[in-house]
């Protein structure tokens, strides 16, 4: 009913400007993401754009931080596996990618002049023949640690490191990516060994192409390199990674920003709930103290924010992992003196959701949530990085179309039944970081995730 | 306007005026993910046991000191009204 009335003003003049109207724009070929499965488990899958100019084809391997026995394997592997790879794409005119998630891992070349046979032989030699022994190892220790020392200053990340081993404490999903300096130190050849041979298997993988690249061709290639790959033994069906409600506050008076994050338990990645909480996490919003329209967005608190100076900026987040998940808010602030305030403000918006959301403000909501989805895609390697993610959550890519559908089917009622299962007086994790003297006790938070009305 | 103030001793939350703090992390645990009464049962036998039997040397000794005065000045009470008592010491009003 509100999308009606947010668009009744278009009904009435569009008989009008149709007949004024000349196509411009070429109507683009609709395609599909074309997947294949060759015989030893492999997927290749791509997406054909033949007017992108550019190619991306990579490699995503669903196993990831979470898959790891000691802490960090995945991603030394990572940095192993691509020592001195770079420079023969330099050489080839490609630009190498590689990336470790919790759950994924992901190889990437991005090609501007079609060196597709190149690239896919470098990538299988980059998967199938990388050579790992102690000396190798010790020598690229170094650099992971620089890697990760870097990482230190990053608060953002660190927070949101925390927040992950906080929320999912005894669980493999709560460790850091890289691993901390000890796990790093300790790392030895069977580590990663093991942890290639119980991974790196041809069920886990998917070849993804995406661009200006023949799905026919890359399929050829993947099964001249791609061919000898095995599958490997499947993993013992892991459990739900518990969620479990905490805190951690890592209190320094002497930094001038205050960084803070707050979660609950999320949902699957695109699973029906997984929508549910993007149309929520659009309706609580973004905003940054420093945007033009900072006093005018769409989301409630962020008027509330910028009235009151409460924070720097502040973002809502939703990550979805296989099983599970996390929803909440990440805020930066310098004014320590009202810390609370926000928090105070952020859960009554939250209790909003799950008590006097309106129709309209799930419609726009809605609509931004569809826009950012699609916008994202905006180059070959965001398109890839979409097919890989997606392939193994749900086995096959879903279309825009399907993607505005999913959305589309959310309505009030729908994000008001979403909030009261995951956020009404459900558990919640924090994370604090900075002069967070001002960050209301953990007790209260808990207790502000609902009211007795 | 509201006249001389005394010294202040505390500021309010974000500056509550004490020391600088950093380099310590805490960690909470929501109530709803423990047990409150976590070995109740096995602590209101056992414990109450071992905390009582440990006080026993402290009440045993003043108890008994105390039970010692009693019973001593009742029965040198009963002797001194008796009439042996009477006639071996008192008498002389």
């Amino acid at each position: 009913m509100a999308s009606r009335l947010l668009s009744n003003t278009l009904q009435a003049n569009v008989g009008l400007t149709k007949q004024f109207v000349r196509p411009m724009a070429t109507a683009a070929k609709a395609s599909a993401t074309r997947i294949t499965n060759l015989s030893n488990g492999l997927i290749v899958a791509t997406d054909e754009n033949a007017s992108s100019g550019a190619a991306t084809v990579g490699v995503w391997i669903d196993a990831g931080s979470r898959n790891e026995t000691a802490n960090g394997t995945a991603n030394f592997l990572e940095h192993v596996a691509i020592k001195g790879q770079a420079d023969k794409f330099n050489r080839i005119g490609g630009n190498l990618t590689a990336q470790t998630g919790r759950e994924k891992t992901s190889v990437s070349v991005k090609t501007v002049n079609g060196q597709l046979t190149e690239s896919v032989e470098i990538l299988a030699d980059l998967i199938q023949n990388t050579k790992i022994d102690d000396s190798i190892v010790d020598s690229k220790r170094q650099s992971v640690l620089d890697a990760y020392l870097k990482t230190d200053q990053d608060y953002e990340q660190s927070v949101f490191d925390h927040l992950h081993a906080t929320a999912f404490q005894g669980e493999t999903l709560g460790r850091p990516v890289m691993g901390t300096r000890e796990t790093i130190e300790a790392l030895t050849a069977k580590d990663l060994i093991d942890y290639q041979a119980q991974n790196y298997g041809a069920d886990r993988m998917v070849l993804v192409g995406s661009g200006d690249i023949d799905h026919d061709t890359l399929v050829r290639l993947a099964e001249k390199n791609f061919g000898s790959l095995q599958s490997v033994p499947a993993a013992a069906s892991s459990k739900k990674a518990i969620f479990t409600g905490s805190e951690i506050r890592l209190r320094d008076d002497v930094l001038p920003v205050a960084r803070i994050a707050l979660a609950v338990e999320g949902a699957a990645y695109l699973s029906e709930d997984y929508f549910k909480l993007l149309v929520m996490q659009a309706i609580i919003g973004s905003w940054d103290k420093s945007l033009g329209g900072a006093a005018n967005l769409s989301s409630r608190l962020s008027t509330v924010a910028n009235t009151n100076h409460l924070a720097n900026s502040f973002a809502a987040f939703t990550k979805g992992y296989k099983d599970t998940g996390l929803w909440g808010m990440y805020v930066a602030t310098e004014n320590r003196d009202q810390i609370d305030d926000f928090v105070h403000f952020l859960q009554k918006e939250w209790a909003r959701l799950s008590t006097s959301v309106t129709a309209s403000e799930v419609e726009r909501a809605k609509q931004q949530v569809k826009a950012s989805m699609l916008l994202s895609l905006d180059s070959t390697c965001a398109v890839a990085e979409d097919i890989g993610s997606q392939i193994f959550t749900s086995g096959k890519r879903m279309s825009p179309e399907e993607l505005k559908a999913a959305i589309n089917k959310v309505s009030a009622d729908d994000v008001r039944k979403a909030a009261n299962k995951y956020l009404w007086d459900q558990e919640i994790a924090v994370v604090g970081q900075g002069p967070i003297e001002c960050l209301t006790d953990y007790l209260r938070v808990r207790g502000n995730m609902a009211y007795n009305r | 306007m509201g006249g001389p103030t005394g010294k202040k001793y505390m500021g309010w939350w974000g500056h509550m005026g004490g020391p600088t703090q950093r380099g310590v992390v805490t960690y909470v645990l929501s109530p709803f993910e423990q047990k409150p009464f976590a070995g109740a049962a096995h602590n209101a036998v056992f414990n109450t046991a071992r905390r009582v039997s440990s006080q026993i040397p402290y009440i045993g000794a003043a108890f008994g000191l105390g039970y010692l005065i009693y019973y001593q000045s009742n029965k040198t009470h009963a002797y001194l009204t008796s009439k042996a008592g009477i006639a071996a010491e008192g008498g002389h009003h």
